[in-house]
């Protein structure tokens, strides 16, 4: 049998383990007398999880799992890292700074993640589009995109 | 049923739809083309558009862009030997062995012409179907549509592809991910931890955007500049003359129904459908040894077939609110944006709705032959976008998109958190369109789960005693059961063959 990723294993023991702590807050919710409740159906799922956590468990198990591996790329894992931590930091700016001022730092800084090394085009582009689908959803869809406390 | 299609189609060349018909079939077609990127994403991508149409408008335009990126995909599939979309990957093995033989143009042109024969084939199976189960599903009780709702969560272990119980896993998490927020039987807040931003759960949309677009952002951002390079191409002489025409039309039609059947079953769609007609194209040809030399019943077959699982996947959407396929799901959450709740009452009270979709249908099939071929013109200079522009752009447009589903950023937020559990997913080997399914068919089963035992007095005997339950819980218990049935016999297939 073909050996299993380590990843399987810890997938499924947090199955089981977010099966139980959803069985444990689907007991606290409202009970009624007919129908099934709010807590009937996380309950069903609470069920499945744990079953279905269970089941990759033992399979991994059964088959054998390689050892775990900690040879990650790291430069890969800095680009996902920054491209996640730009997308977060730019919801928390956009309301102060407004959807004009924050999306090309946005766009710029994906761009060079994605390893463009054109700084001006990268500007030019980020700048252009920005302004194009401000226009757009402002003026023509009527969609008003956040304008931020910065420019008001 | 005449009258009410002659009206959709004088609704559907009024200017603005014809406009807003085209522009969609052509992002469709363009968007299907770029590798991977999909149908569901330029749906995505266009979602704050809809917001300012007009309903019929709309949904003519996401018509467009469903048919549009099925045939897009063939494109890139002949032209570089990559798929633009899973659908497209049986066109390659024809289709750019043809290209290679300096005849781009005519593999490009059957693909088209066998994605019209697909298209209209199944926007006649549609019209012909679709108004006579929305009658039966008219006399669907609760009990029977929780029973399709598992029917349609069993299709989870279906559409999961090789591994069923990773693709279960992630159906029972967009189960779970589904029962966020106020629950809609007594209205108390569930799994909300105080905060009152959770109170709204997990909006369907913006985990659709996280998912499917985003997760792609994500899992790109780690390769760098992806430039593809395209040789330079005799992108010419498209139409089969009458002789070749002979030759794929019967494969086409086939290829066609073949897709029409399998994109009624939810959960399905075209990457299954194009294999089969393929193999059924190669036993009826009298020339099979020339497949995967570039036969062109080899493209036509596979490219009816995958035009034809539109009009099939419309079916279970239009007239049950299930979807048929990643496309369709996508474009269920669209139609809740302008207010257009699919269903069978959808035939009763807007049969002109319905009448412009299946007239869109019709007319897109032709726009998408003229504009398929433009496009495939300059197709090797647009699939030279590097990723490095057109990634930061398609962020920008999902968080635009995001944020206009409510204009809060709580949406984007959850777009994003969504976007990380996608992009982990994918790394895992989970496959997202569980997940889908599971959020969309969470809350309409568990409504009418309770709202049965309610009717019945909590007599669980009520799904076993009503015929049309009976047959969706067997026929659930059969597809799961066959799928790992299939899935064993894999295995051991395997372990055969090592041995």
């Amino acid at each position: 049998m073909k050996k299993k990723p380590f990843s399987d294993l810890v997938i499924g023991i947090a199955f089981i383990v977010l099966g139980v702590c959803v069985l444990i807050l689907s007991s606290s919710l409202n009970k009624v007398k007919l129908g099934i409740g709010p807590g009937g159906f996380p309950t069903f799922i609470s069920v499945l999880l744990m079953l279905l956590g269970t089941v990759q468990t033992v399979s991994t198990l059964r088959a054998g799992f390689k050892a775990p591996a900690f040879t990650a790329d790291r430069r890969q894992t800095l680009l996902f890292l920054c491209a996640v931590g730009l997308s977060v930091l730019y919801v928390l700016v956009v309301p102060v700074a407004g959807f004009l001022l924050a999306t090309p730092v946005l766009v710029i800084g994906m761009m060079m993640l994605y390893g463009n090394r054109k700084y001006l085009l990268c500007a030019v582009i980020s700048i252009a589009v920005t302004v194009a689908v401000w226009a757009l959803f402002t003026k023509v869809f009527m969609i008003f995109l956040p304008a931020g406390r910065l420019l008001r | 049923m005449l009258t009410h299609l002659l009206a959709g189609f004088a609704n559907v060349f009024q200017p603005l739809n014809f406009l807003y018909m085209t522009f969609g079939t052509v992002v469709g077609v363009v968007i299907g083309a770029l590798p991977g990127l999909s149908g569901s994403m330029g749906i995505i991508l266009l979602l704050p558009m809809v917001y300012a149409m007009e309903k019929s408008t709309a949904l003519v335009m996401l018509c467009g862009i469903f048919c549009g990126s099925m045939f897009g995909g063939s494109v890139s599939a002949i032209l570089l030997r990559t798929p633009g979309t899973p659908s497209a990957t049986a066109t390659l093995l024809d289709g750019y062995p043809l290209a290679q033989q300096g005849k781009a143009g005519k593999a490009i042109g059957t693909a088209a012409v066998g994605s019209v024969i697909g298209g209209l084939v199944s926007c006649a199976c549609l019209i012909l179907i679709a108004p006579q189960l929305a009658k039966v599903a008219l006399k669907f009780h609760s009990a029977d549509y929780f029973a399709l709702a598992l029917f349609g969560l069993s299709i989870m272990a279906s559409s999961a592809g090789k591994n069923v119980l990773k693709g279960l896993m992630a159906g029972a998490f967009g189960l779970l991910i589904s029962t966020v927020g106020t629950d809609p039987l007594v209205g108390s807040a569930r799994f909300t931890f105080g905060n009152p931003k959770l109170m709204i759960g997990f909006p369907q949309l913006a985990v659709l955007i996280g998912v499917f677009a985003l997760s792609e952002v994500f899992t790109q951002v780690q390769g760098g500049i992806h430039r593809v390079e395209v040789k330079e191409q005799n992108v010419t002489d498209f139409f089969p003359n009458s002789k070749e025409f002979r030759r794929i039309v019967l494969p086409a039609v086939v290829g066609a129904f073949i897709g029409v059947f399998i994109g009624i079953v939810p959960g399905t769609g075209g990457a299954i459908a194009v294999f089969i007609a393929y193999n059924v194209a190669q036993r009826m040809s009298r020339h099979p040894e020339e497949f995967g030399k570039g036969a062109l019943e080899g493209i036509a077959a596979p490219e009816a077939a995958n035009n034809g699982t539109t009009g099939g996947a419309l079916v279970p959407m239009l007239t049950l609110g299930i979807p048929g396929d990643t496309v369709t799901s996508v474009m269920l959450g669209a139609l809740t944006l302008i207010g257009v709740t699919p269903g069978p009452q959808l035939f009763v009270n807007s049969p002109d709705i319905i009448y412009a979709i299946f007239a869109g249908m019709i007319v897109i099939q032709f726009l998408m032959l003229i504009f398929g071929l433009l496009f495939a013109k300059v197709a090797p200079r647009v699939l030279q976008i590097p990723t490095d522009i057109l990634m930061p752009i398609i962020l920008m447009l999902c968080v635009v998109g995001a944020y206009s589903l409510a204009n809060q950023t709580y949406h984007v937020a959850v777009a994003i958190a969504f976007g990380v559990i996608g992009f982990f997913m994918k790394k895992y080997h989970f496959p997202g369109a569980p997940l889908v399914l599971g959020v969309i068919l969470g809350p309409i089963a568990e409504k009418n789960l309770d709202r049965a035992l309610q009717l019945s007095r909590n007599d669980w005997t009520i799904f076993f005693r009503r015929p049309i339950a009976l047959t969706f819980i067997i026929l659930s218990v059969v597809m799961v059961g066959i799928t790992f049935y299939n899935n064993a016999h894999e295995g051991k297939k395997k372990a055969g063959k090592k041995a």
